[in-house]
């Protein structure tokens, strides 16, 4: 038999083999409230890697998934549609930066944000471009003497600022944040700006939905509530400033609105539970100073989140904000966002390292670790699996924090949110590659 | 009923598992060069990784790509690509494009442990390179250009403003025989620059126009009135244009 035939008939099997599921992820979060809700349990036990795709860059776009085919993005600017059972690409599409966001899908179409300032409509099945939308253009969020670093006369790019904004689509609408500081609405057919709502900073966060609201968070420290067909503001809600550093400032975290509450996280150390209607605070956690990058998962009446290096799985009440079970340690920082699969909780963590707890009791199920993060080079990481930090950060030099950073995600962080779909768990990595487990 | 559904299930399941096994094995057991190929070039400090793509054409020629994962490289073309047996030598010329340096040369042998192993050669250094194959070949091969439609053959003019120069651009779009669709971009600024514009992705609405020898393209929106709506763009470069046509062509 010939190698062509040979591999005919073993895609044409892996066609066959793989089962399709009804439900569909189609946006960041799996649906425009953002509540990190999966429909499809994720495995109690680790049972392999199914398959690796590789990519040229760091992945910290999340997949989607619908009808067996994974959408994301990666950081070599390539926004891919890869087939869920064979892990073999369907196709890719080039755009002129890092695609550092989550793509959202609606109808047969693929919406996705590239670091080039442009946002992406594709056709679903073929990847065609069908339209380009430009912003003012993308930038990092920047300070001078950031996170104390020196000289403090210097302007640095926040090297935390990992993640694009990923699109919502709602009624033929989709919004997205840039980092030009403006919340956009897009007509989904046409590309034609629909309203687009001036912050004062980047705007980095996913806009989420509820109630005929749009709500964003942006650097300002503003979480905003807009009118999803006029972009009109009805309410901004006021986190913490921090002038100095610039530290405990900014909504990184998209938030997750659930009966009525929207919950999100925030780099001023809070957790915060606010009044869709009205923008007032319920209540707020407090975490001392560490940050809430990822957004929280909203399920069964709590409310699942962790912090970036106090390392710490927290589950609050969601109607009280009392911690509903005892704190866990995910040992290293997390940027990236729980999802709730079943009674299992997943999340990524910056050491490479994918955690499946038990939802009821956070008790910890199962982990994979990256090769990267098995092999530790240079010592990136202590026995323990927290980060050398002295070893990565020995100055507060701009430069030398700068390399410290990107040294932290050479063990294959992950940034990405896990995503469930037949039971297997599709991720990517800073190591380029977007992993299926099961 | 539901027994007959329920045992025919039972079967299908373990005799398509083990024809999938059959298959597999027989694709990943190919004695030739053909296959994903991953593994590392022992770059003293910094080791590269690489995922190699390897695949015969039905006229024989190979065809290979490149995934460098640490260097923003996926799906690049090999150059100079040589296999024979599984003695395989190609280059990255394409993959290290940037900072006009020299490019790598790879040369690689079967091992008895069904390795390809051999040598990473840069700039006058040799290290060791091992690939390991882990599955069946995914080569990335560039878009074949779109045969230009009847919504955009002919000639079209324009004006574009780039560092506060007025720039004139006549663009003429036609099929070739051998490559499909191909034009011509006539730029009159300070002085005149003609491009071959030699890649052409027309979708339903947008058009994307590529000189790739200047790094040059044009991509827009076009629309039933005769307009193409978009940007120039030239590496770091960008600027707005309205292309609008002058002559039809069929």
């Amino acid at each position: 038999m010939s190698m062509a035939f040979h591999r005919t008939i073993a895609l044409a099997l892996a066609g066959a083999c793989a089962a399709s599921a009804p439900q569909a992820q189609q946006m960041f979060r799996g649906d425009a409230a953002h509540r990190g809700e999966s429909a499809s349990p994720a495995p109690r036990e680790f049972h392999r890697v199914k398959w690796t795709f590789p990519t040229g860059g760091r992945i910290v776009s999340s997949p989607i998934w619908r009808d067996g085919t994974l959408f994301f993005g990666s950081d070599d600017g390539n926004v891919y549609a890869v087939d869920a059972a064979t892990g073999r690409q369907r196709w890719m599409v080039r755009t002129d930066g890092p695609v550092a966001s989550t793509p959202a899908l609606a109808s047969d179409r693929v919406f996705a944000l590239s670091y080039d300032g442009r946002l992406y409509a594709l056709d679903a099945r073929t990847g065609e471009i069908l339209w380009k939308f430009a912003t003012a253009g993308e930038r990092r969020f920047e300070a001078r003497g950031l996170h104390g670093m020196l000289p403090r006369s210097q302007t640095f790019a926040d090297m935390y600022d990992v993640f694009l904004s990923s699109p919502l689509v709602v009624d033929g609408k989709v919004y997205f944040g840039s980092g030009d500081g403006h919340v956009y609405a897009v007509d989904a057919a046409t590309g034609r700006l629909a309203w687009k709502f001036h912050t004062d900073d980047v705007v980095h966060a996913s806009p989420a939905y509820a109630d005929g609201l749009v709500v964003v968070g942006s650097w300002d420290g503003r979480l905003y509530a807009l009118d999803a067909a006029t972009g009109a503001q009805r309410w901004a809600f006021q986190a913490g400033v921090d002038p100095m550093m610039h530290n405990q400032q900014g909504f990184q975290s998209s938030a997750a609105i659930a009966d009525g509450i929207v919950y999100v996280g925030c780099r001023d150390g809070h957790l915060y539970a606010i009044d869709l209607r009205t923008g007032a605070a319920k209540w707020s956690s407090d975490t001392a100073g560490s940050w809430v990058v990822g957004s929280p998962a909203v399920s069964h009446g709590k409310v699942f989140y962790a912090t970036s290096d106090s390392a710490q799985y927290r589950v609050d009440d969601a109607t009280t904000g009392k911690p509903a079970q005892p704190m866990g340690s995910t040992q290293a920082y997390v940027f990236g966002s729980p999802t709730v699969a079943g009674d299992t909780v997943l999340l990524g963590v910056l050491n490479g390292t994918l955690e499946a707890r038990n939802r009821d009791d956070g008790r910890l199920l199962w982990q994979f670790k990256t090769e990267a993060a098995r092999a530790n080079r240079d010592w990136v990481l202590a026995a323990d699996g927290r980060f050398n930090a002295g070893l990565l950060y020995p100055s507060s030099w701009g430069d030398v924090s700068a390399d410290g950073a990107r040294r932290q995600q050479s063990v294959g962080s992950f940034f990405s949110t896990p995503l469930v779909a037949d039971g297997t768990v599709y991720i990517g990595s800073a190591d380029a590659n977007l992993y299926a487990i099961e | 009923m539901k027994d007959f559904v329920s045992l025919r299930r039972r079967v299908r399941a373990p005799v398509l598992a083990a024809a999938c096994a059959l298959a597999t094995a027989q694709v990943l057991a190919a004695p030739d060069a053909a296959g994903r190929w991953e593994g590392v070039a022992d770059l003293p400090g910094t080791p590269l990784r690489l995922v190699v793509d390897l695949e015969p054409g039905a006229d024989g020629r190979w065809d290979g790509s490149v995934i460098l994962p640490d260097r923003g490289v996926k799906g690049t073309p090999l150059d100079a690509l040589a296999v024979a047996g599984c003695d395989v030598r190609f280059g990255l010329a394409a993959a290290f494009a940037g900072g006009g340096g020299a490019a790598p040369r790879v040369a690689l042998a079967c091992q008895p442990d069904g390795s390809l192993a051999g040598t990473f050669e840069l700039g006058g250094r040799s290290a060791k390179v091992t690939l390991r194959r882990s599955g069946v070949a995914q080569v990335d091969r560039p878009p074949a250009n779109s045969v230009v439609g009847a919504a955009l053959a002919g000639r079209w003019a324009g004006r574009y403003e780039l560092g506060g120069v007025p720039r004139e651009v006549t663009l003429t779009l036609a099929n070739r025989a051998d490559t499909g669709g191909g034009g011509q971009l006539v730029i009159v600024g300070k002085r005149t620059t003609t491009l071959d514009v030699d890649q052409v992705a027309q979708g339903r609405e947008f058009v994307t126009l590529r000189a790739s020898a200047a790094n040059y393209r044009i991509e827009g929106r076009f629309t039933a009135d005769g307009a193409i709506e978009g940007s120039v763009i030239q590496g770091p470069f960008e600027a707005a244009i309205v292309l609008r046509r002058v002559e039809k062509t069929s």
